[in-house]
């Protein structure tokens, strides 16, 4: 932390000068690798500020957002993790991870040796449960429908059996970091799973508050991989609202903190003493207004095609990012299976718009289309909202904006089919297959209720077909049926940064293990929708 | 006895505004479209739900619910938050001193420097120093408290790295007195900057008018010194509007404190309240805003009192009736 003065006439001066006109800032630093940090330094102590609180951590009935799924990066470890490849999924804390021939039974052979941080072991029965209560668990057990079967033959093996091929499995063993393998004491806690966090992960839980979010962790000293984590202590601090958390990185208070909005990276970029990361281009995730399929007037594709054409996103880029994000039409990213150049997202025509809403309203007795956005209760999103408002009455379509509410009671809202649209970002890029409970009917969170046909089919097959180039195709006729749609209003890819204290270091962390534990040759994923590893952080202090 | 009369009917007034407001916050729930249970606990099993269901009386009429909630209220049961399994009660001990704490800082600071500003430009009347301070005190007037918060936040906090801009400690707030003060300090300043300037022109109004009474010239002419005069002769008949509106505010302190404790991550009931709305958390809310109600109520009920203190004419009149 930074020496701080405090004196009366200090404070006087700044409060008189605080009232006066606002001042440039000064030249910016930044860095988007972690290389060429020097020797990595044991001890010290972090404070990582994230953007929502999170209530329970009991991982088969947690709706982990990023910020969830930070700490629980830091407590528990998934089987296998994200690499650089889109495609790739590596071996973490399981040891290795094969299918058979056919891809309808996988086996995962676990690390020998590991232990929860309650010194219980790592082992087959413990993984067993932990899958068997992800197929139980509300969120999760849809994504996990197709396995139909869990055994463990031996100590150190799982072997899951699946209804049908699923190709991709391994990307399911991470799910963008929510199903971290907790210690069966966790699982078996009750009503105390929620609160009683037990890992196997680099950093142990010494206080949690789920009033406020906070959470204060200590080094795990018996953590698996030698030598890992660096830090004696590293807590999270839940501080809503970008500025908010710019201030305490600005003030010294937070060394770390996660973002997704290009206005704030701009500020960052332009402040001495801060370096970052940010998720670099390829497969990023998606920002979107989220439209509800089944509720009126957006069941009605010429509706949804129509606010397409009505919506000018370079000046909604221009209010939450200073338009520094790139627009997007489709689902992915360009690195990701399945990326087109024209996927037939509706191009923006204010003219073509308002006709055909006139239209639409002389075949509903002159009715205007009327929708709700609802929107999380931050300045930005509530911005957007009511630019999109703007934009939607110059083309004759009326939104309501109701009170904004917290992330969570939207992901609640959504999933009750209580919403209309609402402003969201997903998709983080990987394997395509980890669309599938985001499209298929059916699916709890299938946020837009869509039911489609077509849809559903390309995403079976997706999961099944092995082959590469058939696959492709596959994904391409998906993501061209989304975009053509309009199922959802795509906006841009989301720039992820992690922003940090000069003096902290090793933020992307070291490359994975090997089958030994040791850090093998595959690199660690860049920062993958404010992802990213937490144990080969340090201070230079 | 006369005492005690008044006392006793203040204490009954007390009790019918709290159970007005709470009463009217709890209709005020129940005109939420939805089922409440599908907001407070979205993935309820139906075990569950139902026993949500049965936990709040849901089933049963309006007035038995409000009965039954009451009830569990007076008797410190104020339920739980459904989001996160947390007892209201347990929010609500280790929040409330917080919130006091901001509200009683907040109140001291604006009265510490309104008082003497305020009975200072009284006296000088017409002054440069009244025009500036008056001209000062307009601007603080005009600027929302979230405004100055959040320019207190990125300049003296962020950009001068003079005081902390938020907590940094996991849960609960920091007892250590130099830690605790420095981060109460901008909250503080961004809650009273606003009740600065009401309270320093209310008394500037009617400190000029007590200088105008016949017992002033009186006390002038025995050749009393000016500040005894301004402070013993003039400030106690002149602060009675002064201390009605310290208590009216006291829900404006409150309001600001919503903000203020957001902005800079204070863990008070301000932020309890504001994340339990976004949260849907409505056994929640009514609980905090009974609460707080009861905060309000209190602080006024007190300011009554001190009314006869201030007053001696206020304390026959009561004796008398």
């Amino acid at each position: 932390m930074r020496c701080r003065r405090l004196t009366f006439s200090a404070l006087a001066a700044a409060l008189a000068v605080s009232l006066a006109a606002c001042g440039g800032s000064g030249g910016g630093s930044g860095s988007s690798t972690a290389a060429g940090q020097g020797a990595p330094k044991s001890g010290g102590s972090v404070t990582y500020a994230l953007d929502g609180k999170t209530t329970n951590f009991c991982i088969p009935s947690a709706q982990l957002a990023i910020s969830g799924i930070m700490v629980a990066t830091a407590v528990y470890d998934t089987l296998m993790v994200p690499t650089r490849d889109p495609l790739k999924y590596a071996p973490y804390l399981a040891k290795d991870v094969h299918p058979n021939a056919t891809y309808d039974q996988w086996t995962i052979t676990l690390r020998p040796g590991v232990r929860f941080q309650d010194g219980t072991p790592v082992n087959s029965a413990a993984v067993k449960q932990n899958i068997d209560a992800w197929r139980k668990g509300t969120v999760l057990q849809l994504m996990y429908a197709n396995i139909a079967d869990v055994t463990a033959p031996d100590d150190a093996t799982v072997v899951v059996s699946m209804k049908s091929p699923w190709v991709s499995f391994p990307a399911w063993l991470w799910n963008i970091g929510r199903v971290g393998i907790a210690a069966p004491a966790q699982l078996d806690a009750g009503e105390a799973c929620a609160t009683k966090m037990i890992g196997s992960g680099p950093f142990k839980v010494t206080h949690f508050d789920p009033s406020t979010g906070d959470v204060a962790t200590e080094k795990n000293p018996d953590y698996w991989r030698t030598g890992y984590p660096y830090l004696d202590q590293l807590n999270f601090k839940i501080s809503e609202g970008t500025d908010n958390r710019l201030n305490g990185l600005q003030g010294g208070q937070f060394d770390i903190m996660l973002d997704s909005s290009g206005a704030s990276f701009e500020t960052v970029k332009s402040l001495p003493g801060l370096t970052y990361q940010l998720s670099p281009p390829g497969r990023r995730e998606l920002g979107m207004v989220l439209l509800n399929v089944t509720r009126p007037p957006l069941d009605d594709i010429t509706v949804r095609r129509a606010i397409a054409q009505g919506t000018d996103r370079e000046a909604l880029n221009a209010i939450a990012n200073k338009g520094s994000f790139t627009l997007t039409e489709q689902v992915v990213d360009r690195d990701i299976m399945g990326y087109l150049r024209d996927p037939g997202f509706p191009k923006y025509d204010p003219k073509a718009a308002k006709k055909a809403v006139n239209a639409w309203k002389q075949a509903h007795d002159g009715r205007s289309p009327t929708f709700s956005l609802q929107s999380p209760a931050d300045e930005m999103n509530k911005a957007l909202a009511q630019e999109v408002k703007r934009q939607m009455a110059e083309i004759g379509v009326t939104v309501n904006l109701p009170a904004p509410v917290d992330q969570a009671t939207i992901i609640n809202q959504a999933i009750g089919n209580q919403v209309d649209a609402f402003l969201w970002r997903n998709y983080a890029g990987g394997d395509p297959d980890t669309l599938y409970p985001w499209f298929k009917s059916g699916s709890l969170v299938n946020f837009n209720k869509i039911d489609d046909p077509m849809v559903d089919a390309a995403l079976v097959a997706g999961r099944a077909e092995p082959d590469a180039a058939k696959r492709t195709r596959i994904y391409e006729g998906l993501n061209r049926r989304l975009s053509t749609q309009a199922y959802n209003l795509y906006t841009w890819y989301v720039n992820w940064y992690i922003a940090e204290q000069s003096d902290v270091k090793g933020i992307l962390g070291p490359n994975l293990p090997d089958a030994a534990g040791k850090p093998g040759p595959e690199k660690p994923v860049e920062v993958l929708a404010g992802y990213h590893q937490l144990l080969g952080i340090w201070v230079d202090r | 006895m006369g005492v005690l009369r008044t006392f006793a009917i203040k204490l009954l007034r007390l009790v019918a505004v709290v159970i007005v407001v709470t009463f009217l916050s709890f209709w005020l729930t129940k005109l939420a479209p939805g089922d409440p249970v599908s907001k407070i606990k979205p993935f309820a099993a139906p075990a569950e739900r139902a026993q949500i269901t049965q936990e709040l009386g849901l089933n049963d009429s309006f007035l038995s619910q409000y009965t039954t909630w009451l009830g569990d209220f007076v008797t410190g049961d104020f339920g739980k938050l459904y989001d996160s399994g947390l007892a209201v009660r347990k929010v609500v001990d280790e929040r409330l001193p917080v919130s006091l704490e901001l509200m009683i800082y907040a109140q001291l600071l604006s009265l510490i420097i309104a008082i003497p500003l305020g009975v200072y430009t009284a006296y000088k009347q017409g002054s440069r120093f009244d025009g500036i301070s008056n001209t000062l005190m307009f601007a603080l007037l005009a600027l929302p408290t979230f405004v100055l918060a959040l320019l207190l936040q990125i300049y003296v906090g962020a950009k001068w790295d003079l005081l902390p801009t938020q907590s940094t400690v996991t849960g609960g707030f920091p007892l250590n007195p130099i830690d605790n003060w420095q981060l109460m300090l901008m909250p503080t300043i961004a809650l009273a900057a606003g009740q600065i300037a009401v309270y320093m022109r209310l008394l500037r109004s009617d400190m000029i008018a007590t200088l105008q009474e016949d017992f002033i010239t009186t006390a002038k002419a025995k050749g009393i010194k000016p500040n005894r005069v301004l402070f013993y002769h003039a400030l106690r008949p002149s602060s009675l509007t002064l201390l009605t509106v310290a208590g009216l505010n006291v829900g404006a302190l409150i309001g600001g404190a919503i903000v203020v404790e957001t902005i800079f991550g204070v863990p008070g009931m301000g932020d309890a309240l504001y994340r339990a709305i976004l949260a849907q958390q409505y056994p929640a809310e009514l609980s905090f805003v009974a609460i707080i109600a009861i905060i309000y109520v209190l602080f006024n009920f007190f300011v009554d009192i001190l009314y006869s203190v201030l007053d001696p004419r206020i304390r026959h009149a009561r004796a008398l009736a």
